[in-house]
């Protein structure tokens, strides 16, 4: 049998050791089937491959997009081409199998352009090439990787999950913290505009408290004060890195018996508020506690002006659930004191709409503001509905994502440091399972589709994943949190307790 | 001639004794596991997903101990066939008896003494193997770390071997992980025998660049726990449908959730739950649907599932499905894949679906069962069986917390009233939970009576001070009326002491009223109102206020024809 490389390069070394022992045996070992797909019959139509990569527009340091045929072909030939004439090629039983070395060196050459895909599927009755199709190569680079949770889709207790980093120019995965090390539910985490030394997480359970670590240094919080409503909750970061703010909610989940939807998780009451991490008091102002107002969700602009956040009208739960819509509001806030403004803008009335707005996220680089849209409620991810919508913030103009958005629920999302990249939580996979989805973002806010978070065998790594895509997160460098020493400081008790401002 | 006899008889002894003691532990482990100890190692294959595809083995690859993790699991997936978990079992015993018997024998010099070291390590293997999560990979990766000794010791001493013990044990450790230990202690042993105390202590201090981890081991030692087995075996009859013997074994169980669970359960998959209910000691509802929290036990999390699957709430199903699979040892398993494969079969969605099955189809024990699943002949029972159950999927949509049980199944009664099991579910929660005014409203004497459904009646009765013509109206056999007023006087003569009742009236529903059934959660039935469906303690009658009122009632009240009872009591 004539054996080719599984990673033939026309231009390469590798082509040198075509038809050599080694290069079968490298083959053979990498579970490929390597062989000629030259009397291919051609196909006018182009491939059905899983993920739908065709037409996505990548970041030119992104691992490499490899795919599986979308039905049973038996292997695969996949040639990238370049504008400048250099392929790539490689071939695969399941997976395209494309080498990293040689992706990124063609996505270099070619950023700003385009690579075309030519893919040739082997069939019992031997082979078929589709029609090519484009993988667009962006100059915005992205981050250097993701974090996420790890978590079962519609956990409520919780055993075993995690807190993991991804390097989006590779498949390397690793753990930030894993609750075998601390017994607990390993909650919201946020960093400060993409700066993993600027990090606030949340530890549910016997050892629950607050990590923070700030330029670098970490410290675990008791959040509850008696005169706040309880832990703080969702986290954002100030630009400056001296306050945090936070929501703090009365939340409960339920089921739904029947229909699309599994699950609902809502609250009973909610205030925001922000914490100084230089005077070490919280910022909890009349205005962001009201009683007859739920205020969640917030979010500090750019600039540190302002703060964004969602707030609805009360309602009693479960009768009223259908009927909690938040809008999107704004208030003042004066860094310099720690002072928030008297008034409140309501910036999206989407209860007007019969929508509520959940994570408001605005672009770092102060054009826009993304959120989601669904029809009621604030946990937005088991709502098949919800879109995400993006926000110009010179205009006011809203409008949704299309081309991001699936018919499915596309939810929680953040943006990359440079904002030209958001990472989306999407179910339109399974509608069971949440995935992450990358899209890139042009200057006027219209959004690529986007594209499934490669993997090496995707078709097998996503089949075997259980778990959900829990709030992704770019860093912009590894995390590096200090396990041992994290672990350490949230199994010893001692937690250093908030204190509201004007209570002490 | 004598002599020479001897000699051959040594001989003999010599080169068959080990293999003839080998086949004897292999013997009796194959005896212990298929008699006595089945059901671990049936469970061992159900929380395992391996996968037949070239991915999936190579990710064992970079692992360390690989090639005991990929064999065990290998060899673990066919635990589910009868008798072959037993014998694949008794096969790595003996391997482990005859590397340690050589190993023994290279450092000892001595057959017998050899032997009896070997017996003592696979004993210990042996009983390790008992535990439910230890994996046969362990006991694999102990069997190469010590076969790798064979090599060390066989090489010439200097310089050489000790590069090669070095090697060999970066090796032991790459393929068989915490094996590496056995093979740096044999290795520290074996220098030491031969008084090379330089390169003894140079090894021994080697230990520190290994892992100190036992991994792929999950415990040093471990005993039989045959109440644990009895457990999985009942957990297992329920995986199979073998419901009678899901009861019959549950029954045998004398206390504890899981067998009161499961014994409920397969009274109620085979229709006798209303009969059958208190012939088994019963701690409240939690017994008829457990709640899960953090710590719960795995094997309860997705019981859970089982019997929220059977009554047709396949959210609740789905979600304690994919917690016990979470919490299992692995966190993994193709009964939880099948599971929720046939979940989202109902539920139509395909796309999860077929995730399930694509999974299964790469197994080499369950794809016939996938294939099957992807065929969706009408004729299969297992496809019956699903369309069963999507028939009992409720229509309306509701919401419930976790900690809701009566809500749901009022919701699966409402749209789908011939659920019966649902029915007789939720009226045993009422009972259970001793929340007799919603068994007034919930129970429905026109779908068929029990009798521990009028011991209930009775009490409800006495409670709200019904009338002759209501007690007469509720069509309450004359011997179970009798039987309420012996009870009241006896429960008044004994000074409420449960003893004295229990002989006579232990299975009965008022012995259950006073004296068991109060260990509720203080969320126990809390609905998305905050309303609970159980009674506040203090409308809990107390046993005086039921006493009083059965002594006090006018005799007419309560006896409409047995005059002859009435006048022995009162």
């Amino acid at each position: 049998m004539y054996f080719k490389t599984c990673f033939d390069d026309h231009k390469g070394f590798s082509s040198k050791l075509s038809g050599g022992f080694i290069g079968a045996f490298l083959a053979m070992l990498a579970g490929c089937t390597a062989e000629t797909s030259r009397n291919a019959s051609e196909v006018e139509a182009m491939p059905e491959i899983w993920p739908d990569y065709v037409g996505v527009t990548v970041p030119r340091n992104i691992a490499p997009l490899n795919f599986n045929m979308a039905d049973s072909a038996l292997a695969m030939d996949v040639s990238i081409q370049g504008a400048d004439g250099t392929v790539i090629r490689s071939q695969g039983r399941e997976a395209s199998g494309i080498s990293i070395r040689q992706w990124h060196k063609l996505l270099d050459q070619n950023s700003g352009d385009s690579v075309m895909v030519t893919v040739a599927a082997k069939y019992a009755d031997g082979w078929r090439e589709y029609r090519p199709f484009p993988i667009y190569v962006s100059h915005d680079s992205i981050d250097y990787g993701l974090t996420y949770r790890l978590i079962a889709p519609g956990y409520e207790v919780y055993s075993k999950m995690g807190i993991y980093e991804r390097n989006l120019s590779n498949y390397d995965e690793k753990a930030i913290l894993e609750n075998t090390q601390v017994d607990g539910c390993m909650n919201c985490h946020a960093y400060n505009q993409c700066d993993p030394d600027w990090y606030s997480m949340h530890v549910r359970g016997p050892h629950g408290a607050t990590l923070l670590r700030k330029d670098g240094e970490m410290a675990v919080y008791d959040t509850s004060t008696d005169a706040t409503l309880g832990l703080c909750v969702y986290p954002y970061w100030h630009p400056s890195g001296r306050y945090i703010a936070y929501s703090t909610n009365n939340t409960r989940q339920g089921f739904h018996i029947s229909g699309k939807k599994r699950l609902e998780v809502f609250d009973y009451a909610s205030d925001v508020q922000a914490y100084d991490t230089e005077t070490g008091q919280l910022l909890a102002p009349a205005i962001l506690k009201r009683d007859s107002i739920w205020e969640t969700f917030p979010a500090f602009s750019p600039d540190g002006n302002s703060l964004y956040f969602c707030a609805a009208a009360p309602q009693e739960i479960p009768q009223g659930l259908d009927q909690v819509r938040y809008d999107l509001l704004r208030i003042s806030f004066d860094p310099a004191t720690g002072r928030f403004g008297e008034e409140v803008d309501t910036v999206i009335h989407a209860s007007a709409m019969g929508k509520s707005v959940s994570w408001p996220k605005p672009s770092f680089d102060g054009k826009h503001l993304a959120y989601t849209l669904s029809e009621y409620g604030n946990f937005s991810i088991w709502h098949p509905e919800s879109d995400i919508h993006i926000l110009d913030l010179a205009t006011g103009e809203s409008k949704p994502m299309a081309k991001a958005n699936s018919d499915d629920a596309d939810s929680y999302h953040n943006w990359s440091s440079n904002s030209r990249w958001m990472v989306i939580g999407s179910r339109r996979d399974d509608g069971w399972h949440t995935r992450a989805y990358i899209c890139h973002v042009d200057d006027d806010g219209n959004a690529s589709k986007p594209f499934l978070l490669p993997q090496e065998n995707p078709r097998r790594y996503y089949d075997q994943q259980y778990r959900s895509y829990n709030i992704p997160e770019f860093v912009k460098r590894p995390v590096n949190l200090d396990k041992f020493e994290a672990e350490k400081l949230l199994t010893n008790q001692d937690r250093i307790k908030m204190k509201v401002k004007g209570s002490e | 001639m004598g002599l020479r006899r001897k000699i051959l008889k040594e001989k003999y002894r010599d080169r068959y004794a080990p293999w003839v003691a080998a086949l004897c532990v292999g013997l009796a482990a194959f005896a212990f596991f298929f008699f006595f100890y089945p059901y671990h190692l049936q469970h061992k294959e159900q929380t395992l997903l391996f996968l037949h595809n070239p991915d999936y083995v190579f990710s064992y690859v970079g692992r360390p101990g690989w090639v005991a993790c990929l064999l065990g699991d290998f060899c673990t997936q066919y635990y589910w066939y009868i008798g072959a978990g037993p014998t694949i079992v008794a096969i790595w015993l003996m391997v482990v008896w005859l590397v340690a018997w050589v190993v023994a024998k290279r450092l000892m010099a001595s057959s017998d003494w050899a032997m009896i070291v070997a017996t003592f390590v696979a004993l210990w293997e042996w009983l390790r193997e008992c535990a439910f999560d230890y994996p046969l990979s362990a006991t694999i990766a102990l069997a190469g770390g010590m076969s790798l000794f064979l090599i060390f010791a066989a090489l010439k001493d200097g310089y050489a071997r000790t590069i090669a013990g070095i090697a060999l044990l970066a090796f032991a450790y790459w393929c068989f992980a915490y094996g590496a230990w056995a093979l740096l202690v044999l290795i520290v042993i074996f220098l030491l025998l031969h008084k090379r105390w330089t390169y003894a202590i140079g090894f021994a201090l080697l230990g520190v660049i290994i892992p100190f981890k036992s991994y792929p081991a999950t415990n040093f030692w471990s005993w039989p726990n045959l109440t644990r087995e009895r457990a999985m075996a009942i957990d297992t009859e329920a995986y199979w449908g073998h419901w009678h013997n899901v009861a019959r074994k549950a029954k045998e169980g004398k206390s504890g959730y899981l067998d009161a669970f499961y014994y409920n359960l397969g009274q109620a998959m085979r229709g006798h739950l209303a009969d059958s209910l208190l012939y088994h000691p019963q701690e409240g509802p939690y017994a008829l649907l457990p709640m899960t929290d953090r710590n719960s036990n795995y094997l309860y999390t997705a019981a859970a599932g089982e019997a929220w699957y059977r009554l047709g709430d396949l959210t609740f199903a789905e979600h304690s499905t994919i917690l016990g699979m979470i919490f299992s040892p692995r966190s993994e398993g193709t009964r939880y894949i099948k599971r929720l494969a046939e979940i989202a079969i109902i539920n139509g969605d395909s796309a999860l679906a077929d995730k399930y099955l694509t999974m299964l189809e790469a197994t080499a024990v369950h794809s016939g069962w996938a294939k099957r699943m992807r065929e969706q002949d009408p004729k299969d029972p297992a496809i019956k069986q699903l369309r069963e159950i999507a028939k009992l999927k409720p229509t309306q949509d509701t919401l419930r917390f976790s900690s809701d049980i009566p809500g749901p199944l009022r919701a699966l009664l409402r749209d789908n009233p011939d659920n019966e099991m649902a029915y007789q579910y939720l009226i045993s929660v009422d009972l259970l939970s001793r929340d007799l005014k919603s068994f007034e409203t919930d129970y429905k004497p026109q779908r068929g009576r029990a009798r521990l459904y009028d011991e209930a009646m009775l009490i409800s009765l006495l409670l709200r001070d019904a009338t002759e013509e209501e007690l007469q109206a509720s069509g309450i056999p004359e011997a179970t009326i009798d039987d309420f007023v012996q009870y009241t006087r006896l429960f008044n003569a004994s000074g409420r002491q449960s003893h004295v009742l229990k002989q006579r009236f232990g299975n009965t529903y008022w012995y259950y009223y006073h004296f068991s059934g109060k260990n509720l959660s203080k969320n126990w039935g809390q609905n998305l109102e905050g309303k609970r469906h159980k009674p506040a303690p203090d409308s809990i009658p107390a046993a005086d206020t039921l006493r009083t009122k059965a002594l006090l009632r006018p005799q007419s009240q309560i006896i409409t024809s047995d005059s002859s009872s009435t006048n022995e009591i009162y």
